[in-house]
């Protein structure tokens, strides 16, 4: 097993290490950088739904990117699938962005405590009720991020799979540890290739990466298609070409 | 590295700021040193005495000073090695 370019809509991102989407962090600045050092794809720090339904000037900003930023991904959060439509179509319109990512997996009580980011987790039916109208309101590919649930009473990560392919996402990224654990403690790793298994579209595997060898660990261990990188990479741009060196050098091992 | 990231986020706040049009409570520059204060700790993770760059952070305002401190607290680590 290899990681190959990974196409979803009409997006195809070369190599599939992609900057994941931080609030505070990646800004245009911090993309560009990573880009320039081998990240597939970049994602936009988290954007507010009703901050662009309430004409936030604060929240437009968040949506500028440099010129020649691509692949690159509107990220957005909410808990109203009216208002996750709306900004969806708002970002499309930008002609800025090649897909739309739904925030499902953010942990931070500021989000978690308005209903969004990883508390959709504990309400299934209106996750999918957002990823079918925002599917419906755009035409560009939709993608979600995720955790493997938000703890241990929850949906678990099989279902919340099934659900996200079945109300018609095009692509999922998963950060491989409950939500309730935040960055602690070990990623889960096999969770991520029991929802690969399961799953026909594209799975982007997320946590735990601060090293080259950790990519080359999950890829091995989960066979995702592709690996996100959100805290390694902060202050560690470099980080994306280690990591195309490494998996180079360990798949050439490998065969 | 850490320079040219400081130089870029000056360079998105003063185009930010040009279409914006209004006076901006900070420049560019300063409203850039701002933003970096959340990247700084993770560029000098694992260098020796950090912490007194970090908690000149909150007064420093321009890119020349930010990275002068930043090699001052580099080559304090290079004589300590």
């Amino acid at each position: 097993m290899q990681l190959k370019p990974l196409t979803f809509g009409r997006v195809k991102i070369d190599f599939p290490v992609v900057l994941a989407p931080m609030a505070g962090y990646t800004d245009a600045a911090m993309r560009t950088l990573c880009l320039e050092q081998g990240a597939g794809a970049v994602y936009t720090e988290l954007t507010s739904a009703e901050g662009i339904r309430r004409d936030s000037a604060k929240t437009f900003q968040v949506l500028e990117a440099a010129k020649g930023e691509h692949p690159i991904a509107g990220h957005i959060f909410g808990r109203d699938p009216q208002a996750m439509a709306e900004a969806a179509k708002y970002v499309e319109q930008t002609g800025i962005f090649d897909w739309i990512d739904i925030n499902c997996g953010c942990p931070v009580k500021k989000v978690v405590s308005r209903g969004a980011g990883a508390a959709l987790l504990k309400d299934l039916p209106l996750m999918s009720e957002i990823i079918k109208r925002v599917k419906g309101a755009v035409s560009l590919p939709v993608s979600v991020k995720t955790r493997i649930g938000f703890n241990n009473d929850s949906a678990d990560h099989l279902e919340i799979a099934r659900m996200v392919e079945e109300s018609g996402a095009d692509m999922i990224a998963v950060h491989a540890r409950l939500a309730k654990n935040f960055h602690g403690g070990d990623p889960d790793w096999e969770k991520l290739g029991e929802m690969k298994q399961q799953l026909s579209m594209p799975i982007i595997g997320n946590g735990g990466i601060f090293e080259p060898a950790d990519a080359s660990r999950m890829v091995k261990a989960s066979g995702v298609d592709g690996v996100m990188i959100g805290r390694g990479a902060i202050g560690n741009p470099w980080i994306f070409g280690e990591i195309k060196a490494e998996l180079r050098a360990f798949w050439s091992g490998a065969i | 590295m850490m320079a040219e990231h400081l130089r870029r986020l000056v360079e998105l706040n003063a185009l930010k700021q040009k279409r914006i049009g209004e006076k901006a409570r900070y420049t560019a520059e300063e409203a850039a040193c701002i933003q970096f204060r959340t990247h700084i700790p993770y560029y000098v993770k694992g260098l020796f005495d950090k912490k007194q760059l970090l908690m000149k952070l909150a007064t420093l305002l321009t890119v020349e000073e930010i990275l002068e401190e930043v090699e001052v607290l580099v080559e304090k680590n290079r004589r300590d090695e």
